[in-house]
């Protein structure tokens, strides 16, 4: 119990010596150094919270993975009709909408800007029936319900072809794996800079201490000693950091949320944006916290370890 | 309680502080190291301190052998040594009590523990009544006392105190003199290097006599007059 109160207590004179030799000699250079570590935090932060939120609201678009079924080119239209009707039945189905082959090629020619006859001449329409599937949503969340359907599907006889639109998912998901990829090279070198930052910030608080330093080697404290206000030192500066990255990271967010919207609204949907939840913050803190006492650890050790009292 | 077995020191750009050095201090002992300036004094009690590492040789203290003592272990060494510098290396941003409560600190003492101790050397040196004061607000004279109370707060085994009356004048030095012969009576062993030899003079103690890195006496300071 006694060690426990001392061990508080010698913590308790670091973070006040911490405050007085290193953080008030050199304040301006400590804002800096928390100015530094703050924007370190909020460029990738900010590009993880748009990343989560845009893969939110794209989950969203969903409901337009279409299953396109083309039918076999002797299937008539009366079986046509049949089939779609049977589709139209089936639970897991939303709706179905049958695409003659006449309407497939009115469609063709319309969107050539020219007429039937001209696309076809006086050959038959080689177009088959399609019927057009929009699944429901408990089969559009699983993955594994809508192949399912989609080999029941294809085990019909009459059906040639079994297509589900699956491009825009690709898209989305190539532009989520772009912006993480892009959020982890940023963060990386941001990462980077901050450990510069942090190793130059500190180097300079042992390098004005020195004298001090040399003093305390001389009365016999272990480099522990001399390390730990350092070590203190990084750990704020990397709390502070991430608490001025956390209100930064926020404003952005939602300053921009208008004009993303104006750009979301244009592809049908609406993003509701949220900055970080408690647990993706607390890591946010744990990680920044710890990674500045690590750096501060590393520096401060070595720039003591070069200090050789006269 | 130190012994130097045949020490040589020897700096990397090949100068010679000491040559086969051989002597021994025993517990509760006041021994002056004189000699001129270069003669290779702070160089031995550097060696003490293991601030730089011998040659050649072998150096004891209280039976251990530092000579190639590990890193690790270098502070604990030094927490049996009080040093005292001619400079003083005090703290300009630490009040006096602040300055001299170091080496109890770095002993994990209580604040309460540290400043009754520290009031109690302070009384011993005379600054009392100056324990809030910064160094720099005091006289040369002064900080050395802080300089010496911060250096045998802790109770060392041994005070190595280099030329702690360099920038004193005669009367300060006599009473700084007097200070190391009270913590001498009190049973501390103390090693004193000055090339004041009529400041010794005043207070003969054994004296080891140094000249160009070898030892050229040690014995009596009356016989080497």
């Amino acid at each position: 119990m006694r060690s426990l109160i001392g061990f508080i207590r010698r913590n308790l004179r670091d973070i006040h010596y911490v405050y007085n030799t290193l953080v008030s000699v050199n304040f301006t250079g400590t804002l800096l150094a928390i100015a530094v570590i703050a924007l370190t935090l909020t460029i990738p932060s900010i590009f993880y919270v748009f990343m989560q939120n845009f893969k939110e609201s794209t989950s969203d678009l969903t409901i337009g993975r279409n299953i396109t079924i083309y039918l076999k080119n002797d299937v008539d239209s009366v079986v046509a009709f049949q089939i779609k009707d049977d589709l139209q039945s089936d639970g897991r189905i939303k709706s179905a909408e049958l695409i003659t082959k006449d309407d497939g090629l009115k469609s063709f020619a319309s969107s050539m800007g020219i007429s039937e006859h001209e696309v076809m001449g006086n050959a038959e329409n080689p177009l088959p029936h399609a019927v057009v599937l929009i699944p429901s949503e408990e089969v559009e969340a699983s993955t594994e319900n809508l192949d399912l359907l989609v080999k029941e599907i294809k085990n019909n006889k009459y059906v040639e072809l079994v297509r589900v639109d699956r491009d825009w998912f690709k898209k989305i998901n190539s532009i989520t794996d772009a912006m993480r990829y892009i959020t982890a090279v940023m963060a990386a070198i941001l990462l980077l800079s901050l450990v510069f930052t942090l190793i130059n910030t500190v180097s300079n608080r042992v390098l004005l201490h020195r004298n001090e330093i040399e003093v305390m080697k001389l009365v016999g404290a272990t480099d522990f000693y001399i390390i730990r206000p350092y070590v203190y030192l990084g750990m704020w500066l990397g709390f502070l950091g991430c608490f001025v990255s956390w209100w930064l990271g926020t404003i952005v967010i939602f300053s921009t949320e208008r004009y993303l919207n104006h750009v979301a609204e244009a592809y049908g949907t609406h993003i509701m944006f949220r900055g970080l939840n408690f647990r993706e913050l607390l890591m946010m803190f744990v990680i920044s916290t710890f990674i500045c006492m690590l750096v501060s650890f590393i520096s401060a050790r070595s720039s003591i370890n070069r200090i050789r009292p006269q | 309680m130190i012994e130097f077995k045949s020490v040589s020191k020897i700096y990397q750009q090949g100068q010679i502080a000491l040559q086969n050095i051989s002597f021994k201090v025993n517990p509760g002992e006041f021994v002056y190291l004189t000699g001129h300036s270069g003669a290779g004094k702070t160089s031995l009690l550097q060696l003490i301190a293991v601030i730089e590492r011998a040659s050649i040789g072998q150096i004891l203290f209280n039976d251990q052998d530092i000579t190639d003592i590990s890193l690790k272990k270098i502070p604990f060494l030094r927490r049996r040594i009080g040093m005292i510098f001619q400079d003083h290396h005090l703290m300009m941003n630490r009040t006096v009590a602040e300055n001299v409560a170091l080496p109890l600190l770095i002993r994990d003492y209580t604040e309460e523990e540290s400043m009754d101790l520290v009031r109690q050397v302070l009384d011993k040196v005379g600054l009392r009544h100056k324990d809030e004061y910064y160094p720099y607000c005091l006289s040369t004279g002064e900080q050395q006392r802080v300089g010496i109370a911060r250096a045998i707060v802790a109770h060392p085994d041994v005070i190595l105190a280099d030329e702690p009356t360099g920038n004193l004048d005669k009367g300060l030095s006599l009473d700084i003199l007097d200070l190391f012969e009270m913590l001498h009576q009190d049973g501390t062993t103390v090693i004193m290097a000055s090339h004041d030899i009529d400041l010794l003079a005043t207070k003969p103690h054994r004296t080891l006599v140094l000249n160009r890195g070898h030892l050229v006496y040690d014995g009596e300071f009356s016989q080497f007059r």
